[in-house]
């Protein structure tokens, strides 16, 4: 009777895992929707996005590496006044229980010096590294928008 | 009793069709979309009234921006592609606010990626720093060189609206950012068919 209620709890937390369809490495957190911007100069800055859900406490993402890239930073985009302003930033804070959304004119991973060249349809490798959680590999999909 | 109501069915259908609400913002009152000479992606002096006899989506921007910029432009493709994908009616111009990176040939490589599937292919503008200047001033276009610790180098702030001329080289329309394609399309389209519309 233990015995079934044990395979019972495996199988409800499999459906669970595989209803989430991100990767999590055993976190709190689900990484989802992962893409490249497909970039119109290849030699010149790209641009990456991905939806950070989090159903633990709060934790904040701290650098991002991938091999098709040599460097990755954190920046943000915003209005300032009238104008669209971009910015480096030191770490995208992920709330407890809550999603940061990585999009196009917000938060965004700036990709500079591509490795090698890319087209629509590739698939590509990020490892997100937070401050809690660690390191989280997902992948993204390259994309013209 | 029944001829009533078929009346009032058409009257409203009519209504129907009629109504269009803009997404974007016309100037009032309209008037002559100002004018200013640039340098093409092909190196050559180019003139904004070249354009006249065509309807003019402009936005202002620069190629080392790898969020914004490219956000508008692949929402001018989609607009060019949903209201005039074979033709040579709609013409996207893209020009620089960067002059110190962006070369002709750069401006040719950056609007390239995005007219790909079209003929008719975008018009990519840069020039000196004064001619920028000018020709932002002119649709009242802000920018700033912010120096950054990226290893991408400095970054620019800029406005980031698009702006409609018609074929009159009548300013007809500010779209303000973020504007989805099928919103700016469907302005444009209602324009085309009713070009006294405001």
């Amino acid at each position: 009777m233990k015995r079934l209620a044990v395979i019972g709890i495996v199988l409800i937390l499999a459906v669970v895992v595989a209803a989430c369809g991100g990767s999590s490495g055993g976190s709190g957190l689900i990484l989802s929707d992962a893409w490249v911007r497909n970039p119109a100069i290849a030699d010149q800055p790209g641009a990456a996005y991905l939806v950070i859900q989090n159903n633990g406490a709060a934790d904040k993402l701290l650098s991002v590496t991938s091999d098709i890239v040599q460097t990755i930073e954190l920046h943000e985009s915003m209005m300032s006044g009238n104008m669209m302003q971009m910015s480096p930033v030191p770490n995208i804070e992920v709330p407890a229980n809550g999603k940061v959304e990585l999009k196009p004119g917000g938060f965004h991973l700036m990709l500079i010096g591509l490795t090698r060249p890319l087209k629509v349809g590739d698939k590509v490798q990020l490892t997100l590294n937070f401050e809690k959680a660690g390191r989280i590999p997902v992948t993204a999909n390259v994309r013209e928008q | 009793m029944k001829k009533r109501w078929i009346t009032l069915m058409l009257i409203g259908l009519l209504l129907a069709a009629c109504a269009h609400t803009f997404a974007g913002v016309a100037p009032n009152p309209i008037g002559p979309a100002p004018d200013f000479a640039l340098t093409d992606e092909h190196g050559q002096p180019f003139k904004l009234s070249d354009l006249r006899g065509k309807w003019v989506l402009l936005a202002y921007g620069y190629t080392h921006c790898p969020d914004v910029c490219p956000l508008t432009l692949s929402r001018l493709r989609d607009v060019k592609k949903i209201v005039d994908p074979n033709g040579d009616l709609v013409q996207v111009v893209f020009t620089t606010i960067d002059p110190e990176r962006d070369t002709a040939d750069i401006m040719r490589q950056y609007v390239g990626h995005f007219d790909q599937q079209f003929d008719q292919k975008f018009k990519g503008l840069t020039g000196t720093p004064p001619e920028i200047a000018q020709a932002a001033q002119a649709y009242n276009v802000k920018y700033e060189k912010k120096e950054s610790t990226s290893a991408a180098g400095y970054s620019m702030g800029h406005t980031a609206e698009v702006y409609l001329i018609d074929p009159q080289f009548n300013r007809r329309m500010t779209f303000p950012f973020g504007i989805k394609a099928e919103e700016i399309a469907a302005d444009l389209q209602y324009l085309m068919q009713n070009p006294e519309a405001k």
